[in-house]
């Protein structure tokens, strides 16, 4: 079953989920910083304490919590309204997978593995899936590289990130986006994460990976901006998804985040 | 290897950075390349 009419929107079960979060210290403009770890509703969510990927889900800590529809019933997002203190792009997604604990100060291959993704939104598992390295707590000052070893969304094993800048002097809950292999569309698993120098420092980082849901942008500071059904599209979310938030900072800060999130299922 | 040697990248850094480099600058064990934004630890390079 699916929502495929106006009445459909209106007359379907309907979930209202606030949300609001401090704000958190970003890199610089133009980088992605995670509200995974900030405080606020839903509460914060925790590192996570293992290399290996896990699959969190709407019951983890940190996510947005909702109860499942009955099936045949689907769920999807049919509005949204956000007022924020500070300009950007607030990135609201399914957080199918995270890994935590890796090393900012070894060169060699470090192993993930674990849980290959369990939520399939377009019907080929992983496609349209991003890669993040997430900080949990900051690397070091020395510039490094970074690729990453995956599965692609084909089932194709031994892919590798093209070469990125690793940054230096992350700061906590920062996100770097990691560009697949030529041809690649998504990821359904990781296998290792290598860096060509050590940063100095170990701190704490992971790979996260991000099937993207909507985007709100914030062009006015405390204006507030509200997304219907319309123009969000009225994406799916898939059962037990782990719906997080990230933003597109446009300076050091992400400025204070509050708003209403609906689901709607039917 | 020494500032000025020409090195080639060895994977998986080499499938992205697949021509031949001079060695910039060196700190400690870390080795900065001409055009290329981090560091290689010498695992990663191999003298051409």
């Amino acid at each position: 079953m699916s929502i495929t009419t106006l009445d459909g929107i209106i007359g379907g079960v309907d979930q209202l989920r606030s949300y609001g979060k401090a704000s958190s210290t970003a890199k610089a403009a133009g980088t992605f910083q995670s509200l995974w770890l900030t405080a606020g509703q839903p509460t914060s969510g925790t590192a996570p304490a293992v290399a290996t990927m896990a699959i969190p889900t709407n019951a983890t800590t940190g996510a947005f919590y909702f109860t499942n529809p009955t099936s045949p019933a689907l769920t999807y997002m049919s509005k949204v309204s956000l007022t924020a203190s500070t300009i950007g792009t607030m990135i609201i997604y399914d957080r199918v997978g995270h890994s935590g604990i890796l090393n900012g100060t070894l060169t060699t291959a470090q192993a993930v593995n674990g849980s290959t993704i369990d939520r399939n939104y377009t019907g080929v598992l992983g496609e349209d899936v991003e890669m993040f390295v997430e900080w949990y707590t900051a690397t070091g000052a020395t510039a490094s590289n970074i690729t990453v070893s995956y599965t692609n969304e084909q089932g194709v094993s031994g892919r590798t990130t093209v070469s990125t800048a690793f940054q230096a002097t992350p700061v906590v809950g920062q996100m770097l986006p990691l560009p697949l292999a030529s041809g690649d569309r998504g990821v359904q698993s990781v296998q290792s994460v290598t860096l060509s120098a050590s940063t100095g420092t170990a701190g704490a980082f992971g790979i996260t990976l991000v099937k993207r849901i909507a985007e709100i942008p914030i062009t006015i500071a405390n204006g507030g901006v509200v997304l219907d059904p319309f123009a969000l599209g009225m994406p799916q979310i898939k059962d037990n998804a782990c719906i997080a938030m990230m933003v597109l900072c446009s300076t050091t800060s992400t400025g204070y985040i509050t708003g209403t999130i609906n689901l709607v299922q039917g | 290897m020494q500032v000025g040697s020409i090195v080639k990248v060895l994977p998986p850094f080499g499938d992205t950075y697949n021509g031949t480099y001079t060695i910039v600058a060196i700190d400690g064990d870390t080795y900065f390349l001409d055009g290329i934004d981090g560091g290689f630890c010498a695992d990663y390079l191999e003298v051409v």
